[in-house]
């Protein structure tokens, strides 16, 4: 089966400004989820270099979450697995 | 309450990135832009209006190169002016900039329109002051004579009773911010022992320390020799091992780092030397940490009868500077660590010329365009300085002054002071029934200080991955 994908922008610039918490995300994750998600760390993914876009940054299944915080990453998460889009 | 996770530190640290990126790039022209860049036309302003937002922005900005609101004597002076003379923390630790203060009303409990003006008003029976009065249907508190005992708050069922903090003096644990004249809020210098907990919980954003990073940025600049003294707490700071923090502080031109870890072994050595003699008198008034410069500074200012138990240990710090000027006699030498009141401690040393946070230290790594997991591992010590680790957290003087003197020791140990951990801690002053008092201004120890860059849990969970 397919998982979910989240990646966590580990680069230092989302690191200092908010997303320190985010690679933790594991730890809130709802005990039924955890089988169907699969929750990888990147190195700097390059948003931030454009000036307009707000870190920290995650992709749940390839769609960009900016400002990211564990509480909007669930609920993309929540929106995914309801849909079932699974990564391609 | 600090806000833990919230815009003001995620901004002031953003600010700090684009003032370090432009002097590092020598184009402080362009300091007068950042707050239009912040705040261009068009978006929602988080106060009355973006004129105001980007007011706010030049003040903090000022804040961070040195300069408080009156220092301002022209106000067309442009923020490149003030970055080309940026002056540290010296004169200005802590800036409180009333543009932004909100000026909130003063801590009381106000009714909200939830009341319903029943008829068993058990705000108005309980209250032991007979401050509660019903107008037009709805409950009404005097605050002439209203105590502030909270029991209307706790007895209405429809939760109508609020508490309505003035966030900056609920925090504070000396009582060293208060309304002056003019309805802002203000900070005593005299009072004031730099915890840092006012600027984390003003929601406004409006307390701002000053840094010393663009006078550091400088002389690197200028080739000379500036050495990196780094507090045990980094461990955590950043999802990377020791070794290549280390080797990112290298990459952003710190010509040479030195662990402070090693002097908070030689402070864990010393001051179990002065427990030995203590331990021999009849009657052990108990032996108080010297390391928190905060709980120094708050005895000082406030329990002075207390001055005698102090430790005469100097802190980690200033013993690992007495190790550096040894070795590096004409280095500049800055302290790089999570807390505020360092600052303070880092002016009374004459080794010490800078003191840097952890925020400061990510914002410049950022402003070099730095990867931290990228970074050639670097290390220090063939020996690590493990008593001395030990240091950043709440308990680990205390365990590191047991261990060396090889025996269990009666320890009273204060993480985090607030006005609950000093009444107890009075208590227990007086009690003398400690051998050690292991004081740490906040809570969890130093990797709970006022400016770091991950909370104290997360740091610890990062250690142990
Ligand atoms: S550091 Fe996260 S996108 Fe660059």
């Amino acid at each position: 089966m397919k998982k979910h994908t989240v990646v966590i922008c580990t680069g230092t610039l989302c690191h200092v400004l908010g997303g320190s918490e985010l690679p933790s995300l594991g730890q809130s994750l709802p005990e039924a989820w955890r089988d169907l998600v699969n929750i990888k760390g990147s190195p700097c993914m390059g948003y931030c270099k454009d000036g307009a876009m707000q870190p920290p940054f995650v992709e749940v299944n390839g769609e960009l979450i900016q400002e990211a915080s564990v509480s909007k990453v669930l609920d993309c998460l929540e929106k995914h697995i309801a849909h079932g889009t699974k990564e391609k | 309450m600090a806000l833990r996770k919230s815009n003001t530190s995620i901004i002031r640290k953003d600010l700090m990135i684009r003032i370090f990126r432009l002097i590092l790039q020598e184009k402080t022209e362009e300091l007068d832009r950042i707050p239009l860049l912040l705040k261009p036309r068009g978006r929602d302003p988080w106060r009355c209006c973006l004129h105001k937002d980007r007011a706010v922005l030049k003040y903090k900005i000022m804040s961070i190169l040195g300069y408080a609101e009156e220092d301002e004597t022209d106000e067309l002076t442009p923020l490149s002016w003030y970055g080309e003379h940026a002056r540290g923390s010296q004169n200005r630790y802590l800036n409180l900039i009333s543009e932004a203060c909100s000026n909130c009303p003063s801590a009381s409990y106000v009714v909200t329109n939830l009341c319903r003006g029943c008829e068993a008003r058990p705000c108005q029976v309980n209250c032991p002051k007979n401050s509660i009065t019903f107008k037009n249907g709805q409950a009404f508190i005097d605050t002439e004579t209203c105590v502030s005992c909270g029991l209307c708050m706790r007895n209405c069922p429809y939760n109508a009773i609020q508490f309505q903090p003035r966030p900056c003096e609920e925090v504070c644990p000396v009582n060293a911010i208060s309304t002056n004249a003019e309805g802002h809020e203000e900070i005593d210098m005299e009072k004031c022992i730099l915890c840092g907990r006012c600027m984390q919980s003003c929601p406004f954003g409006a307390i701002i320390p000053s840094s010393d990073v663009p006078q550091i940025i400088q002389d690197i600049k200028s080739e000379t020799e500036v050495v990196a003294i780094v507090a045990p707490a980094i461990a955590g700071q950043f999802r990377a091992p020791l070794e290549q923090i280390y080797g990112a502080i290298k990459a952003v031109g710190f010509t040479s780092l030195y662990e402070v870890a090693e002097g908070a072994e030689l402070t864990a050595r010393q001051e179990a030397d002065e427990l030995v003699e203590l331990l021999k008198q009849s009657e052990n008034p108990g032996l108080m940490s010297s390391c928190c410069p905060a709980w120094v500074d708050y005895v000082e200012k406030n329990q002075p009868s207390w001055c005698s138990s102090i430790s005469h240990t100097p802190s980690p710090m200033v013993l690992s500077a007495i190790e550096v000027r040894k070795i590096h006699p004409n280095a500049k030498i800055a302290f790089i660590g999570p807390c505020l009141a360092k600052k303070g401690e880092a002016r009374k040393d004459p080794n010490v010329n800078y003191a840097m946070s952890f925020e400061e230290l990510g914002a410049l790594i950022v402003a070099h365009g730095v990867e931290v997991a990228e970074q050639d591992p670097y290390s220090l010590n063939e020996n690590v300085p493990e008593l001395g680790r030990n240091f950043a957290l709440s308990g680990g003087v205390a365990q590191s002054v047991s261990t060396l003197l090889g025996m269990e020791l009666k320890v009273h140990q204060v993480s985090g002071l607030n006005k609950e951990t000093i009444r107890q801690l009075k208590r227990a002053v007086k009690d003398k029934k400690s051998d050690f008092f292991e004081v740490m201004c906040c809570e969890g120890g130093c990797v709970g200080g006022a400016q770091t860059l991950t909370s104290a849990s997360e740091s610890v969970r990062i250690i142990n991955s």
